[in-house]
């Protein structure tokens, strides 16, 4: 299953494991990526709070969490080569997270599709 | 969008940039913060740059100055107090590169420099740089920033400065050296006091009224001025 925060993050998840990452959308909007930093695997993730950064070519960006979990497991190739985010920004996921929580706010495809037209 | 503004009266790059975070809680969805401030003899680092490929750093800071890590990305600037820096805080939803930039070309008219907006951050006039932005998020805000060259000792500037060595780690972002100016080559009047009124004019700022809180402003600081912030561009 898939969901989508207003911060422009996706979450796909099966049971208690989630994958995290950026949209089409966010990619987009901060143009080539030169740097991500991510945090370690073990660390708690609150819901609304950052989890680590991007710096594109325009912007540096905070990563904001949609759940509140525990990291297990972080995509060190995004650390040598953040360009394959901009490829495939819906493949590519930035951490592995063990779910406690989710946000109430996350959205379906069709929810997140219709706020991105409002923007 | 409506500005207020608020003038650091300090030049300690820790506490000034300390003093950017607050400013964060006095943004709302009907006004922006101008923040307008100056660091003495300080080298500021974007955020993921190695300080090593970047400056002569141990020669800088056993000279006396300070150097400093930022929260927006790109390249490295020198500070003086020929060098003004200016903020512009808001609300995502409000949040406007062009507007930002109308600001900056609008000071620069006010003081009779026919400017524009270079590439992606670069303020130049006649071709020559003397602004340089950088954009950095959190949460719901933005933050806008750029530097304005008024009188700085360039000279100073270009010897510290090192973007044009190899890099010593591969994630250090190469610094671009465009050929720089100070605005008093163009306006010879021009001082830091008349930019400082100049931005506020072309933002058509009123003055924001505040305290910023001291235990805030010291973690912060703290933060900015820690070794591992500073070295590491660790958290």
């Amino acid at each position: 299953m898939t969901r989508y925060s207003k911060n422009h993050i996706w979450i796909r998840y099966e049971n208690d494991i989630a994958e995290i990452g950026i949209t089409e959308y966010a990619a987009e909007k901060l143009g080539n990526i030169m740097f991500v930093n991510l945090p370690d695997t073990g660390e708690e993730l609150v819901c609304g709070e950052r989890f680590g950064d991007v710096e594109s070519i325009k912007t540096v960006s905070d990563l904001i969490s949609p759940i509140y979990g525990e990291v297990t497991e972080v995509n060190e190739t995004l650390t040598d080569e953040p360009e394959i985010i901009s490829d495939d920004p819906a493949g590519t996921w930035f951490i592995k997270a063990r779910i406690k929580n989710f946000s109430d706010e996350l959205m379906s495809e069709e929810e997140y599709n219709s706020l991105k037209e409002s923007l | 969008m409506k500005y207020k503004y608020f003038i650091s009266n300090v030049t300690d790059p820790y506490f000034n940039l300390a003093a950017e975070q607050c400013l964060f809680d006095h943004v709302n969805e009907d006004t922006a913060v101008l923040y307008l401030w100056q660091n003495n003899n300080t080298i500021v680092i974007g955020k993921n740059q190695d300080i090593y490929s970047e400056c002569r750093a141990a020669e800088f800071t056993g000279s006396g100055g300070k150097i400093a890590r930022r929260m927006s990305g790109g390249g490295a600037v020198y500070h003086d107090l020929g060098n003004l820096n200016f903020s512009v805080i808001a609300e995502r939803s409000k949040d406007d590169q062009d507007e930002y930039i109308n600001v900056i070309l609008s000071m620069a008219e006010r003081l009779g420099i026919k400017a524009e907006f270079s590439g992606r951050n670069d303020v130049v006039c006649n071709g020559r740089k003397f602004s340089g932005n950088a954009v950095y998020d959190s949460g719901e805000k933005v933050c806008r920033h750029g530097t304005v060259l008024v009188n700085t000792d360039i000279e100073k500037m270009t010897y510290y400065l090192t973007p044009d060595s190899e890099k010593l780690k591969r994630h250090a972002v190469e610094s671009v050296r465009s050929r720089v100016m100070n605005i008093t080559e163009i306006n010879l009047e021009a001082t830091v006091e008349a930019v400082r009124n100049s931005f506020i004019a072309a933002a058509d700022a009123e003055p924001l009224h505040i305290v910023l809180p001291d235990e805030k402003l010291k973690e912060y600081a703290g933060f900015f001025g820690s070794e591992k912030w500073i070295y590491g561009g660790q958290k």
